[in-house]
């Protein structure tokens, strides 16, 4: 089949396009000579498709990594050695403390033994220990909240509340100029104030960022949702900007180009976390959508007359048929329970 | 140690600009690479970070013989490899905390793309070909480079890309031979 030993270089050329005239002729010929020959350029062809899906595209930004360069280098951070160079300093160092070990333990030969047996251990998981802590780049830590609510304590103190069903995922060590946190789902950042250390949620390929704020981040089916409860983020997504500050919100689409940014009208995006529906001037439409979230209820409006309506209170803790019967009396709607739905009439 | 994109050294006053020239027209790239190996964007960036804190010790001495980025990009593809040998012998939560990463980096749950298996067959595959092939595939592929454009960076000959870019896809379609759809097609042609 490959009669010709250059045949794969030139059938590759012509898959990417890099072929002369001539050489697509030939191949065109080559390829009407036997069925084998066609099925071995469709092979490479079918090979080059896929191979495209397993690109990946580079988000970081050259100039900031050039930046976190200089700063290791102005910290006088060393480079990490290859692994076997850093095998080796461990077992150097698990020598030298034999050393010392020979020294101390002059005692009866059996107690010695031990001795050096138990230090010995201790230094080898010491090393292990300090080998995984220290030398591995990518040392993370992964929070998945699963059926409830869950607080986490970052390494530096920022305090992240997890709604359901959601991660955050984090270094055990922030290195450089920047605190990174990926997150899926929903959560609450009450960032830690540190103005030389940003702190840098990422999301559904949308980067916030903040210097000592609190914000909740809703990252659900591509959609992006950032409320600031106090100070100021920044947001970005490809090249746009957008500086979001207190009750403001801004929600970004998978697809969209612009950030915009709008009045943030409640405080119903709290509940997960202070267990408190506060309305005020809440429209009922609005309510129910976020009562349909918090319970996994499916209420509907039956009456348009009613999803206008303005309700301000408070409710602290109230199970959801608690918040419709007060919701029924303030109003005199009627609750209809129809299996799993309920209707308000 | 600096070379610039011809290959020729120099050292002394510029070297520090010179250092930031290649560090900023390289570490896109390289971070891609080390990220379509490593199939995780941090530690990769760490990676590419670290090689060039080694080089920048270096300055001074001259200890590259040839083209930097040829340099630059084995340096990735060495340590994204032993990153990943090393991944393998971590303890149990480790391996357990990376699944879970890579759950959430690879199958996002709004698109939940289960990997083909022909798909998962090409990763491997591709991570099995020789530094130089690999490289030359991944600049082609990935980067959307011309041969022309490649033999430039690596300071090669287009023939040399041309048959090294052969081999990667004679070598690649070796392995997956047993998974090209179109041989169950060829298979039920002729019997």
């Amino acid at each position: 089949m490959t009669e010709n030993n250059n045949i794969d270089d030139l059938l590759v050329k012509v898959v990417l396009g890099e072929s002369t005239a001539e050489e697509l002729s030939f191949v065109r010929g080559w390829r009407a000579e036997s069925p084998e020959n066609e099925r071995y350029f469709a092979d490479f062809q079918r090979i080059w498709e896929e191979s495209r899906n397993l690109a990946v595209h580079s988000t970081v930004d050259e100039v900031a990594a050039w930046g976190k360069f200089m700063e290791r280098v102005g910290r006088g951070e060393v480079s990490r050695g290859t692994d076997e160079e850093w095998e080796n300093r461990v077992e150097g160092d698990t020598n030298l403390e034999r050393g010392v070990v020979a020294e101390i333990g002059g005692g009866r030969r059996g107690q010695w033994m031990l001795r050096v047996a138990a230090i010995l251990i201790a230094v080898m998981a010491g090393g292990w220990f300090f080998y995984t802590y220290s030398y591995k780049p990518g040392q993370f830590l992964s929070v998945n909240s699963g059926l409830q609510v869950l607080s986490d304590t970052l390494p530096e103190g920022s305090v992240v509340t997890m709604n359901k069903e959601s991660s955050i995922r984090y270094r055990r060590r922030f290195a450089g100029n920047i605190r990174q946190v990926e997150m899926e789902g929903e959560a609450f950042f009450a960032v830690a104030p540190d103005k030389n250390k940003a702190f840098v949620v990422q999301t559904n390929g949308v980067s916030i960022t903040v210097l000592g704020t609190s914000f909740n981040v809703r990252a659900v089916k591509g959609k992006t949702e950032v409320i600031v409860e106090t100070g100021l983020v920044e947001i970005k997504k490809g090249g746009h900007v957008v500086r979001v500050g207190a009750h403001e919100k801004a929600v970004i689409g998978m697809d969209d180009a612009k950030l915009v940014k709008e009045d943030n009208p409640d405080q119903l995006y709290n509940y997960y976390r202070t267990k408190t529906f506060e309305c005020n001037g809440t429209p009922m439409w609005r309510l129910v959508e976020k009562l349909n979230e918090v319970y996994k209820a499916h209420i509907t409006i039956g009456n348009p007359r009613l999803s206008a309506l303005q309700l301000t209170t408070t409710f602290v803790d109230e199970s959801l048929d608690g918040i419709l019967d007060v919701v029924s009396k303030t109003f005199g709607i009627t609750v209809v329970h129809n299996g799993q739905e309920i209707i308000l009439k | 140690m600096i070379a610039n994109s011809t290959g020729i050294f120099t050292a002394g006053q510029g070297v520090e600009d010179l250092f930031e020239q290649v560090f900023k027209s390289h570490f896109k790239s390289l971070h891609a690479y080390a990220c379509t190996i490593m199939r995780d964007p941090m530690p990769a960036e760490e990676i590419v970070q670290n090689i060039f804190l080694k080089l920048w010790e270096k300055k001074g001495e001259i200890m590259i013989k040839e083209n930097i980025s040829v340099y630059l990009y084995r340096a990735v593809h060495n340590e994204s490899l032993n990153y990943l040998r090393h991944r393998k012998v971590r303890s149990a939560y480790q391996s357990y905390a990376m699944r879970q990463h890579k759950q959430t980096e690879q199958e996002k749950p709004a698109e939940k793309v289960v990997m083909k298996e022909l798909e998962k067959r090409l990763e491997i595959a591709l991570q099995e070909l020789p530094e130089q092939c690999r490289t030359i595939f991944q600049l082609s592929r990935f980067e959307d480079l011309k041969y022309r454009e490649i033999a430039d960076k690596l300071g090669l000959s287009v023939k040399t890309i041309e048959n090294q870019m052969g081999k990667a896809l004679k070598l690649l379609r070796l392995k997956l031979v047993d998974f090209l759809p179109t041989i169950l097609l060829f298979i039920t042609l002729f019997k």
